[in-house]
């Protein structure tokens, strides 16, 4: 028997009703939030932004590339 | 460029391989999924059949578990671009901000935002919402494919940009040229239906492991239905669209051509190789040992392939490094020695121009500038000392390229036979064939992994074709936090795909009736 649809779709009550009911999704959930976590520590850690540690501006980082490039 | 050590550059690459094809293991089963459980709720919203809508959830299952695992390892490519990569990305911002900046609002956001109708709006919305929801998702999926391509296809054919010396930066000035490339156009097809090939073949798999086990027989046999339609429409595309991606890599990348073949000595009316046994004595391009101690192939197939011309002339290595043959349009072909003396022609002009900019020579900067955009086209070939420096490495690209051959010939075969198998109804008594179809899976994902490093290993020494080779492109790190890093992924890529495998077999124990 299928449920009935509601007339006024609602995205709030959509989510609220579709997390409150998840099973495999718990699980799927879990593993997102932890491999992001994850993933945002190592990116502070051991992934900065090459060129914004050296240099400023963008004229600078064009230098740097050049002399990089061009050595 | 002498700072930069090979162990760097290894590390860098072996980094940036591990994660694109660790990436490249969610991506297809995405949108070959996506494509087949959409068909299944089209299906089910024809015919008001709830056991399709049982099967259509039951996929979609299975989906959502690929889709989580997998979302955002695509980020760590970024993360490795602006870190283990930044001169290159210095260099491309302006051309891989575009489509990777549409990629993020347009189909990713599209993406997320009906995938959530698509998993809990079942009893929110109309079938046929719900099903639209469904399809575009899959679009929004095969949308973001869509535009990493077109970037990855910039780097093997630079077009529709224009170096600016000034910012040092490669400027877009024809978006369509870039988002149209014929590169693109190929590398887009084959890489989509390669995907619809490997959704099938895992929906095939699975559907086989169910029917050997005499369980859910019903579910099992429509989704082997599906399955293997999608996967034999697909395969033969896929065949297709891999003849225009050779004609195009004979065109632009002939190196990658010969490489794959294992062509040395071009000749007329090449052959393309079915079976051989390379040499491993052969060392050098022009050691004169034959490069196969045997081999067997079909007369004519790679001039056609790469050519479409079955008399059509196919350089091989030496050809290509020597020059001086005609090409298809006419040109003829240059050898290592001018390519190298243009790029350095390219490279002073650079200097020169820099110098009268400080020294405020107008004259002199219109004069290198004109001389700089005539030779930049091989400005890369300025870091390389020997011709042997452009060749990629034979063997890997040699085996990549015909692992793919003979697993895609395989597929064929086998959707073939799934196929009338299926419609005949005759998969029961069918153990070997059931059996065939659950180790099909593991084959499919090496013939797309092997698909992608034909693309990438073939284009070596190259992060931008002609343009900018590798060890340019390197960011001047220490090649210990790069190995770290590598190692780091590899313990987090092994645990999430570990996680991925258990959730997902744990699923289809279950089965649709756990819905």
């Amino acid at each position: 028997m299928e449920e009935e649809i509601p007339k006024r779709f609602n995205f709030f009550t959509m989510f609220r009703d579709g997390f409150k009911s998840m099973t495999l999704g718990r699980i799927l959930w879990t593993v997102v939030i932890v491999k992001l976590s994850i993933m945002l520590i190592i990116k502070l850690l051991f992934f900065p932004d090459f060129l914004s540690s050296r240099c400023k501006t963008d004229k600078e980082k064009a230098d740097y590339v050049r002399s990089e490039i061009l050595k | 460029m002498e700072l930069l050590n090979s162990p760097l550059l290894d590390w860098s690459r072996a980094q940036f391989a591990l994660t694109a094809m660790y990436h490249w293991l969610f991506v297809p089963l995405t949108l070959g999924l996506g494509l087949i459980m959409s068909i299944m709720e089209t299906i089910y919203v024809k015919t008001g059949d709830e056991k399709w809508k049982k099967t259509a959830k039951f996929w979609m299952n299975l989906f959502g578990v690929n889709f989580a695992i997998g979302v955002a390892t695509g980020l760590i490519l970024e993360f490795e671009f602006g870190t283990n990569w930044s001169n290159y990305s210095w260099l491309v911002g302006d051309i891989f901000g575009a489509p990777l900046a549409i990629e993020g609002v347009l189909a990713f956001f599209m993406e997320a935002t009906f995938i959530s109708i698509m998993f809990f709006g079942w009893v929110r919305v109309s079938k046929k919402m719900h099903l639209a929801s469904t399809w575009l998702t899959v679009t929004g999926a095969t949308l973001s494919a869509l535009w990493i391509l077109v970037a990855n296809s910039w780097m093997q054919y630079p077009t529709g940009t224009e170096f600016n010396p000034d910012t040092f930066r490669v400027e877009m000035n024809d978006f369509w040229a870039v988002a149209l490339s014929p590169f693109a156009i190929a590398k887009f097809f084959h890489t989509v239906l390669s995907s619809w090939v490997l959704g099938a073949a895992f929906v095939c798999g699975i559907s086989g492991w169910y029917l050997a086990k005499k369980r859910n027989v019903v579910f099992a046999k429509q989704s082997f239905k599906v399955g293997s339609v999608v996967g034999l429409v697909a395969i033969l595309l896929t065949v297709f669209s891999g003849d225009f991606s050779a004609y195009m890599a004979a065109q632009k990348q002939p190196m990658k051509l010969a490489a794959m073949e294992g062509l040395y000595q071009g000749h007329k009316g090449e052959g393309l190789i079915v079976m051989a046994l390379p040499n491993p004595a052969k060392k050098s391009y022009n050691d004169g040992v034959d490069p196969f101690i045997f081999k067997l192939e079909i007369p004519k197939a790679l001039a056609a392939l790469g050519y479409h011309d079955f008399d059509a002339f196919v350089p091989g290595i030496t050809d290509i490094i020597k020059g001086g043959y005609i090409q298809e349009n006419g040109e003829v072909a240059l050898s290592f020695a001018e390519k190298q003396a243009r790029g350095k022609i390219a490279r002073e002009a650079l200097l020169a121009y820099q110098t009268a900019v400080k020294d405020g020579k107008k004259a002199d900067v219109e004069k290198y500038k004109t001389q700089l955009q005539n030779n930049y086209k091989y400005f890369g070939y300025s870091y390389f000392n020997s011709p042997e420096d452009t060749i990629p490495r034979i063997p890997e690209v040699y085996w990549s390229f015909h692992i793919m051959i003979y697993i895609g010939g395989y597929l064929i075969l086998f959707f073939l036979l799934a196929t009338f198998y299926s419609f005949k109804d005759k998969l029961d008594g069918k153990k070997w064939f059931l059996s065939l179809s659950v180790w099909t899976i593991p084959l499919v994902y090496i013939c797309s992994e092997s698909g992608w490093m034909v693309t990438e290993l073939g284009r070596q020494p190259w992060a931008i074709q002609d343009i900018l080779p590798l060890k340019a492109a390197v960011s001047a790190l220490s090649s210990y936090a790069v190995m770290i890093t590598f190692f780091l992924f590899l313990i987090l890529f092994t645990a999430l795909l570990i996680a991925e495998i258990r959730i997902m077999l744990n699923q289809i124990k279950k089965g649709p009736e756990a819905e």
